[in-house]
């Protein structure tokens, strides 16, 4: 099968994530304070009364804004950095010449590793939500379920895609961090991470659907009413973005290890 | 030979240190392609908080006297704040890499206060983009807001003691490089907890998050409170302030130093 190797490459990783349980919990201490202080901002916000066209309640939008930390916890913004620092040491030729594609392989151990640090967040940041803010208002029916599946796999995808690609950068420029950075960002905004999508001004939440930087996570606009609406459109956005994204992704990588010269050693 | 009094060391120190720089910066503008590209580079990702923090204020309005322009001198002030430390210490977050490699060795062989020599022996290239992108909205924020003479003077005597904060901070996670064996991980997250909530506005704090937030893990006294004394200057914020940097930094560079007797060399041979 030929996923299968990818799949114990996963398992490998993951099993290895497991000696450093220390960098998982204190990784989640800062996403418990990230919490606490969006709720301490957000609860103030709405104190004071929040408009009527929002069409969230405070649990919403923190449920919204937990589905983006628990996005990245899978590890696709890793990605960049992950592929980056192999083609800057040189390391990347003892990859290529492995029977497996080098960029799932990396994708593989990505995930692998980032395993237990996501289940662990998965708990926590459900149990702090439900703490916090209790329930969301919308009601998770088997129909709102399927859709969120869908879109935060496929947003996983992408968004292992997305970073990959940044880190092919690296065959061409000295330093991709500028490149992260401002991709970092760009995501940071339009994929709702400090603020939910749904509340942003029209032309902004248009532009977030149809940007690949929405396209990444539009799952997390499941807590809004308009959702079930606007399925279809944030569907065709992400796979519009995964083609072009994964299209592109091959041609470069051909054109780097073209480009790849070796001096031995 | 007489022993050199406190002063003249500490002042030999900052000169060392100031040299060390700035040799720094020169190695740095020997590739100014990528410097620049790297000063750009931060500047665009900083504009991204701008616009966030823009965009919550013109869907929920002013909110305890916070405003969309405030985000201006929120933005200024913690970019500056950051950027300045982030120059004269970019060498602390390589404590962890030292230590596992043996490279801190070095460190301790000269005859200088380590901790100063860790600290200014890299330099962030970024952060001279945070420095310049925080000018730059600070000045807009004079233009555009209502910024008294006295709120300027508050501010500018609030910015050391924001600074001290942050890098007491800084000492205290990284000196989890001789605790732990993936400190460089640990040490990271450590600091990314006083790093996110600090572009907050610090007037949306209330209660016991106010409190958690500013003696517990100090983010806002990072950029929320220098900003809030740029807004309306209030003394005894400048004084909190310089109080809870004094405990700080003295506290982390004691338990900094307490830790690295601990250190034991792993004899790197040419570390």
């Amino acid at each position: 099968m030929w996923g299968k190797k990818y799949l114990v490459m996963a398992q490998v990783a993951a099993k290895n994530s497991a000696t450093t349980w220390l960098v998982v919990v204190v990784g989640n201490v800062q996403t418990v304070l990230l919490f606490f202080a969006l709720y301490a901002v957000y609860k103030t916000a709405f104190a004071q009364g929040a408009p009527q066209s929002i069409g969230m309640t405070l649990a919403d939008v923190l449920w919204s804004m937990s589905i983006y930390s628990l996005f990245w916890a899978v590890g696709a913004r890793a990605m960049a950095n992950q592929i980056s620092d192999l083609v800057t040491r040189g390391s990347v030729e003892v990859h290529l010449v492995r029977p497996a594609s080098f960029l799932f392989s990396q994708m593989a151990a990505r995930f692998g590793r980032n395993w237990w640090l996501a289940w662990v967040q998965i708990i926590l940041v459900v149990t702090l939500m439900l703490l916090l803010v209790g329930a969301p208002s919308v009601t998770l029916s088997l129909a709102i379920v399927w859709r969120f599946a869908i879109l935060f796999i496929l947003g996983m995808g992408l968004g292992y895609g997305i970073y990959t690609f940044i880190g092919i950068l690296s065959f061409w420029l000295q330093d991709v961090k500028p490149v992260l950075w401002i991709m970092d960002k760009m995501v940071m905004i339009f994929a709702g991470a400090y603020l939910p999508v749904a509340l942003m001004p029209d032309g902004m939440r248009l532009f977030a659907q149809w940007s690949p930087f929405g396209a990444i996570l539009p799952a997390t606009q499941v807590f809004h009413e308009a959702f079930m609406q606007r399925f279809a459109q944030l569907l065709l956005s992400q796979i519009f973005w995964i083609v072009l994204c994964y299209g592109g992704m091959y041609i470069v990588w051909h054109r780097a290890t073209k480009k790849l010269s070796l001096n031995g050693g | 030979m007489a022993k050199s009094s406190f002063f003249t060391v500490f002042f030999q120190e900052i000169r060392v240190a100031m040299l060390t720089l700035r040799m720094n910066i020169h190695a740095a503008l020997e590739l100014r392609v990528a410097f620049g590209l790297q000063v750009l580079g931060m500047m665009v990702n900083n504009c991204a908080f701008l616009v966030l923090w823009f965009t919550f204020f013109s869907v929920f309005g002013d909110v305890r006297e916070w405003q969309g322009l405030d985000t201006l001198a929120l933005m200024g002030a913690g970019t500056v704040i950051f950027g300045v430390v982030a120059i004269l210490s970019e060498g602390l977050p390589h404590l962890a890499d030292l230590v596992q490699t043996g490279g801190f060795d070095s460190f301790l062989l000269k005859p200088r206060n380590p901790l100063v020599r860790l600290a200014t022996h890299k330099i962030s290239v970024s952060a001279v983009g945070d420095v310049v992108f925080g000018v730059v909205c600070l000045v807009i924020y004079a233009v555009l807001g209502d910024v008294s003479p006295m709120g300027w003077v508050g501010f500018l005597l609030v910015l050391p003691a924001a600074m001290i904060v942050l890098l007491g901070f800084d000492i205290a996670c990284q000196t989890a490089a001789f605790y732990f064996d993936d400190a460089a991980n640990i040490a990271f997250s450590l600091y990314k907890t006083i790093l996110s909530p600090s572009l907050y506005p610090a007037g949306l704090f209330t209660g016991g998050y106010k409190f958690f937030f500013t003696f517990i893990v100090p983010s806002l006294l990072i950029a929320g409170y220098p900003a809030e004394v740029l807004k309306s200057p209030d003394w005894k914020m400048i004084v909190l302030v310089w109080t809870v940097a004094i405990f700080w930094f003295l506290g982390s560079v004691s338990f900094f130093f307490f830790s690295l007797r601990r250190y034991e060399s792993g004899n790197h041979i040419g570390g």
